[in-house]
C-alpha cells in the first residue's frame, strides 16, 4: 500500500515538473499560481508536491517563482516528449484531440490524491510559507538559525518529533548534513539526529523572515 | 487498568518515590546511588516494559524507589509513557522526582510541564549541574522553582552532590496539581468546556485518579487511552457521532445540548485546528515550548560563549563519512580483538579451574549413574555456560557499557542509519546487530531500543543471523582450522548476505512502514569507572539469572534422554535424510540436538562421539563447509529462544525458530549438492 502512495506521489511530481517544462517553453512565468491552474494538476496537492521536489534537489522556490534545476529540468522534458509522443500516437489512431490528451496523461501516471478540506487547507498555508522563503530542513543552510513552520504529512512521526522539540515556532540549526543519510540539528540546546525522510518533512524558516510573520500559536500569558 | 502492586510483592515501606524524566539525563545514576545493590527489575502488569526497584533509607524511614523509563511526554506513543503515567496516577507516588538535564533545561522542560498537567507530586532535580557549570550554564533553581511552582533542587548524581537534599524535598511535597502553563484564551476556553462536560458525568475511579485538567487536555489532543477510558464511563447509547458531525459543519460554537465529553472534545479540536492552522496537539506542544523558553530565559544565565571547542571538532570529525567509519572499523575491530582475546584468556583459565574440579569430583567416587548424573547431566551445562559464554560476554558488556556512557554509540547508530535503512530499519537497529556479535541474548533484549513492535520483530529476528561468539567458536575452530581462512571468512559473508534479504523480505511482507530515525546525540564525554562497572555487574546479573535456569535444565534433559536411548535412535531413524540429503554421518543430528542449547557444544559432541579432535580424520572438506554452514544458521540457542519468547510471545519465538532450523537445513543441502555437483563437472 505504501506502494501505490509512493508511485502517486511519484507521479504527481513528474506531473508538476512537467507543467512547468510546459511554461518554460510557452514563455509563460513559472509560478505557483500558475501550477495551480494548470487542469492537468487538478486535486493534485501541490504544497506537498513541491516540498519533496525540493527535497529531492529539482527545484527550487524563490517568492512565488518556481525555478528548475538541472536534474528537475531533464525529467520534466523527458515526461513532456513522453507524453507529445503519446498524444501524438493517440492521434493518428483517429482520436479526438482532447481524448487524446487525456490518455496520453492516464498512460504516464495514475494521478491519485485524495483532495479533502483539510488537505487544501494545508496545502494553502504550505505555498504561502514557500513563498516566503520557507524550505525542507535538508536544504538548509548549516550553522544557520532558522523556525521551525510546521511538519508536513501526519502521523506517529509529528508527534514523535514535537516530543522532542521540534514544534511550530522552535529555534533550529542544522549542524551536519550527509549525502544522502541522516541530519544532526540542534534544537532548544539539545542536538537530534533525524533520518533523511523525516527531516524532509519539517519545514523552516530563516529565522529572520519568521520575526516579521507572528506565528498563530501564542506563548502563555 | 492495572493496579498498584508492589514489583517486589512483600515490601512494605513507609514511602513511595518514582523517578521519571528524559532519557540521558543521569536517571539511572541517581537510582543506583539511592539504592546501591538493592534493586530488581520487574514489569508493570499487563506491558512488556521493565521498572528497576530498590529500597534506600533516609532519616530512619525506609523508601521504595521505583525508575521509570526515559521517555520524552506523556502521549501514547509507546508503552513506556503508557506505564509512566498509568504509574504515577494508580500507585500514587508520594513524590516523583523529575530528573532533568541542566545543560538541555528547555527541552527538558517540556516533560516537567507534563508531568505537572498529569497532576504528579514533583521535585525537580537539576541534575548534571556540576557539567552545567563547567560549561558556563547558571540556573537560579529559586526563579525556576517561582515559575513552575514547584520545588527545584540542584544535583550531580554522579558526586553525590544534592542528593539528600533532594530526598528532603521529596518527602515534603504533597500532592497539589497546579497549572504551571495557561494556554491561550481559546485552549483555555476549551478546556474548560470539557472539564464542565466531565463534571457532570459520573466517572469511573480510575478516572478520578487522573486531574480533570489533564483528561480535558488529553481528549482534545484525542489521546487514544484516555478517550477509551472515558467512553467507558459514558453509557455507550449516550455516544453519538451526529452532534460532532453538526458542530464542524456549522463552525460556530457548540450546541450547548452536546454534553458527551468526547463528541465535545472533538468539536473544540477541530474548531481550534481551523483558528490555528495546526493540529490541536501540536498547539499545545507549541505553547508549552514557548513557556519553557520564557522559563529558561528568566531562570538561565549564560556565560561562556558557546564556540567550538575540541571536544565538538572531535565529534564533527567522527561524523564524517570519512573519518567517522574509519574510526568506527578500527574501534570494531579493536572491541572484539579485545573481546576475544580477553575471552580466550578467561576461557583457559576456566578451562584449567574446571579440570582441577572434575578430578576432584572423579576421586569421590560416587557410583557411575550418580556420577552422571551430577556431571553430565548438570554440571557440564554450566561448564559450558561459564567457561565459554561468560568469559566473552563479561569484556563485552563492558565495552558496551563504555560505548554507550561515552555517548559513542549514538554517533555509531548516525553513521550507519542508511545502512540500516536498506535493511528496512534504522540507525538504532546497529547496536543490537552489534550486540549480536558476543551473544544474541543481549541482542534481542537490546531490541527495545526501537520504537515500533514491527521494526523491534526485524530487528530481533536479523540480530537472531548475526554469528554470536558460539558460532565464531564452530566456524574458526573448524572451517577456520580445517579448511583455512577464506572458506570461514565466506561462511561470514553468507551470513552479512542472508541479512540483507531476510532484512528487506521482511520489510516488503510486514504490514507497516518503517519510521525514520529520531535520536538524542549525547554529549561525548569521558565514561565514569563507577558507573560503568556498576552496569555491566547488573546486565551480567540479568543475563545470568535468565540463561543459566534454562541451561542447566536442558543440559540436564538432554542427558537424560541421552540415557534412555531417545538420541540413538532418533539419530538412526533420520539418517536417510542426515546422510542422504546433508551428506553428513548419521551422528551429526545428536550433535546439532545438543547445539540447541550451546552451539560450541556441536563440536564438543562431536569430537566425543567420534573419539577425536581431528575432524579432518572423520569429515571431509564438504561435509565439515556444510556442517559449520547448518550449525550457523540453524535454531538461535535456547536462551535466545527464551528470550524471543519473552519479548515477542511463544508463537512468534517458534515461527522464527522453525523458520531458521528449515533454511539453514535447506540451505545445507542445497550447498552439499552444489559442491557435488561442481565436483562432478570440475
Amino acid at each position: 500500500m505504501a506502494d501505490r502512495q509512493e508511485r502517486g506521489e511519484k507521479e504527481a511530481g513528474e506531473e508538476c515538473l512537467e507543467a512547468l517544462y510546459r511554461l518554460e517553453l510557452e514563455h509563460l512565468p513559472q509560478t505557483i499560481e500558475a501550477l495551480r491552474g494548470n487542469s492537468d494538476l487538478a486535486g493534485v496537492d501541490i504544497g506537498n508536491v513541491l516540498l519533496e521536489l525540493m527535497a529531492a534537489g529539482f527545484v527550487t522556490m524563490g517568492g512565488e517563482a518556481v525555478r528548475f534545476t538541472r536534474g528537475g529540468r531533464i525529467i520534466g522534458r523527458r515526461i513532456y516528449t513522453r507524453h507529445e509522443l503519446a498524444e501524438g500516437i493517440f492521434s493518428l489512431l483517429g482520436m479526438r484531440k482532447s481524448r487524446a490528451h487525456e490518455e496520453a496523461c492516464r498512460l504516464e501516471h495514475e494521478v491519485g490524491v485524495d483532495a479533502e478540506s483539510g488537505l487544501a487547507d494545508e496545502q494553502r498555508s504550505l505555498l504561502e510559507l514557500f513563498s516566503r522563503g520557507a524550505i525542507p530542513l535538508t536544504r538548509a543552510q548549516e550553522d544557520e538559525e532558522y523556525r521551525v513552520c510546521l511538519i508536513s504529512g501526519g502521523g506517529g512521526s509529528r508527534r514523535r518529533l514535537e516530543d522532542m522539540g521540534i514544534a511550530p515556532g522552535t529555534s533550529i540549526r542544522l549542524r551536519t548534513r550527509r549525502q544522502g543519510g541522516p541530519v544532526e540539528i540542534e534544537i532548544q540546546g539539545s542536538r537530534l539526529a533525524l533520518g533523511r525522510g523525516i527531516a524532509s518533512k519539517v519545514v523552516v524558516i530563516p529565522a529572520a523572515v519568521y520575526g516579521r510573520h507572528e506565528p498563530s500559536a501564542k506563548g502563555a500569558d | 487498568m492495572a493496579t498498584s502492586q508492589s514489583l517486589i510483592a512483600d515490601r512494605k515501606a513507609d514511602y513511595l518515590i518514582a523517578l521519571a524524566g528524559n532519557a540521558n539525563v543521569g536517571k539511572s545514576v541517581i537510582f543506583n546511588s539511592l539504592t546501591g545493590l538493592n534493586q530488581i527489575v520487574g514489569n508493570w502488569p499487563g506491558k512488556t516494559v521493565e521498572l528497576a526497584e530498590g529500597v534506600c533509607s533516609h532519616g530512619g524511614k525506609s523508601i521504595r524507589v521505583v525508575d521509570l523509563p526515559g521517555i520524552y511526554s506523556l502521549s501514547t506513543y509507546s508503552q513506556e509513557e503508557l506505564v509512566s503515567r498509568e504509574f504515577i496516577a494508580e500507585a500514587t507516588p508520594d513524590a516523583v522526582i523529575n530528573v532533568v538535564d541542566s545543560t538541555v533545561l528547555q527541552r527538558n522542560l517540556y516533560f516537567t510541564l507534563q508531568l505537572i498537567e498529569l497532576g504528579a507530586p514533583i521535585v525537580v532535580a537539576l541534575n548534571l549541574i556540576d557539567l552545567a557549570e563547567t560549561s558556563g550554564i547558571e540556573v537560579d533553581e529559586r526563579k525556576l522553582a517561582e515559575l513552575l511552582g514547584v520545588p527545584v533542587v540542584k544535583t550531580s548524581g554522579a558526586t553525590g552532590r544534592g542528593l539528600t537534599e533532594l530526598i528532603d524535598a521529596a518527602l515534603e511535597v504533597g500532592r497539589v496539581p497546579r497549572a504551571a502553563v495557561r494556554y491561550g484564551r481559546e485552549v483555555e476556553g476549551a478546556i474548560a468546556s470539557l472539564e464542565r462536560a466531565l463534571d457532570a458525568r459520573r466517572l469511573l475511579p480510575s478516572i478520578g485518579s487522573y486531574p480533570r485538567r489533564f483528561v480535558a487536555i488529553k481528549l482534545l489532543e484525542a489521546d487514544k487511552e484516555i478517550g477509551e477510558v472515558v467512553k467507558g464511563s459514558v453509557g455507550v447509547e449516550e455516544f453519538r457521532e451526529a452532534p460532532a458531525a453538526a458542530a464542524e459543519s456549522g463552525g460556530g460554537q457548540p450546541p450547548s445540548s452536546v454534553q458527551n465529553p468526547l463528541a465535545l472534545a472533538r468539536a473544540l479540536g477541530w474548531r481550534l485546528e481551523r483558528l490555528h492552522g495546526h493540529p490541536i496537539a501540536t498547539v499545545l506542544a507549541a505553547e508549552r515550548y514557548a513557556f519553557c523558553a520564557k522559563a529558561v530565559d528568566a531562570a538561565v544565565l549564560t556565560t561562556k560563549r558557546k564556540s567550538r571547542s575540541a571536544g565538538e571538532r572531535l565529534d564533527t570529525f567522527l561524523l564524517t563519512k570519512a573519518g567517522g567509519w574509519v574510526v568506527l572499523v578500527i574501534g570494531m575491530f579493536a572491541l572484539f580483538g579485545a573481546v576475544y582475546f580477553i575471552g580466550d584468556r578467561l576461557s583457559t583459565l576456566l578451562d584449567g579451574l574446571f579440570e582441577l574440579l572434575h578430578s576432584a569430583f572423579l576421586g569421590l567416587a560416587l557410583p557411575a549413574w550418580l556420577s552422571g548424573f551430577i556431571w553430565e547431566g548438570l554440571v557440564q551445562g554450566v561448564v559450558a555456560g561459564v567457561e565459554v559464554a561468560l568469559p566473552y560476554i563479561v569484556p563485552f558488556y563492558l565495552i558496551l557499557s563504555v560505548l554507550e556512557n561515552s555517548g559513542y554509540l549514538a554517533r555509531i547508530a548516525f553513521l550507519t542509519d542508511s545502512i540500516m535503512h536498506r535493511l528496512g530499519l534504522h540507525g538504532k537497529a546497529f547496536i543490537p546487530m552489534i550486540l549480536g556479535i558476543g551473544c544474541n541474548v543481549p541482542a534481542v533484549m537490546g531490541t527495545r531500543i526501537m520504537e515500533q513492535p514491527r521494526n523491534r520483530l526485524i530487528a530481533a529476528v536479523l540480530a537472531t543471523i548475526v554469528p554470536c561468539s558460539a558460532r565464531t567458536v564452530v566456524i574458526l575452530g573448524l572451517v577456520g582450522v580445517f579448511l583455512g581462512f577464506l572458506p570461514a571468512i565466506s561462511l561470514y559473508l553468507v551470513s552479512i548476505i542472508l541479512i540483507f534479504i531476510v532484512g528487506r523480505v521482511m520489510n516488503r511482507l510486514l504490514p507497516g512502514d518503517n519510521p525514520g530515525l529520531i535520536m538524542e546525540m549525547p554529549k561525548l564525554r569521558l565514561p565514569i569507572a563507577r558507573i560503568t562497572v556498576r552496569q555491566t555487574w547488573f546486565r551480567l546479573r540479568d543475563f545470568i539469572q535468565f540463561a543459566f535456569p534454562i541451561i542447566v535444565v536442558g543440559s540436564l534433559a538432554l542427558y537424560l534422554l541421552n540415557i534412555a536411548g531417545v538420541l540413538g535412535w532418533l539419530s538412526a531413524a533420520l539418517s536417510p535424510f542426515t546422510e542422504g540429503v546433508l551428506g553428513l554421518p548419521a551422528i551429526s543430528i545428536i550433535v546439532l540436538i545438543f547445539g540447541i542449547f550451546r552451539k560450541e557444544l556441536t563440536l564438543i559432541m562431536f569430537a566425543a562421539l567420534s573419539h577425536t579432535m581431528l575432524f579432518n580424520t572423520v569429515l571431509n572438506p564438504r561435509q565439515i563447509y556444510v556442517f559449520a554452514l547448518i550449525v550457523m544458521l540453524y535454531v538461535p540457542c535456547v536462551s535466545t529462544i527464551a528470550v524471543l519468547r519473552r519479548e515477542f510471545g511463544g508463537r512468534k519465538a517458534a515461527l522464527i525458530s522453525g523458520a531458521e532450523v528449515v533454511g539453514a537445513l535447506l540451505l545445507g543441502a542445497l550447498v552439499n549438492w552444489g559442491w557435488q555437483a561442481f565436483r562432478l563437472i570440475g
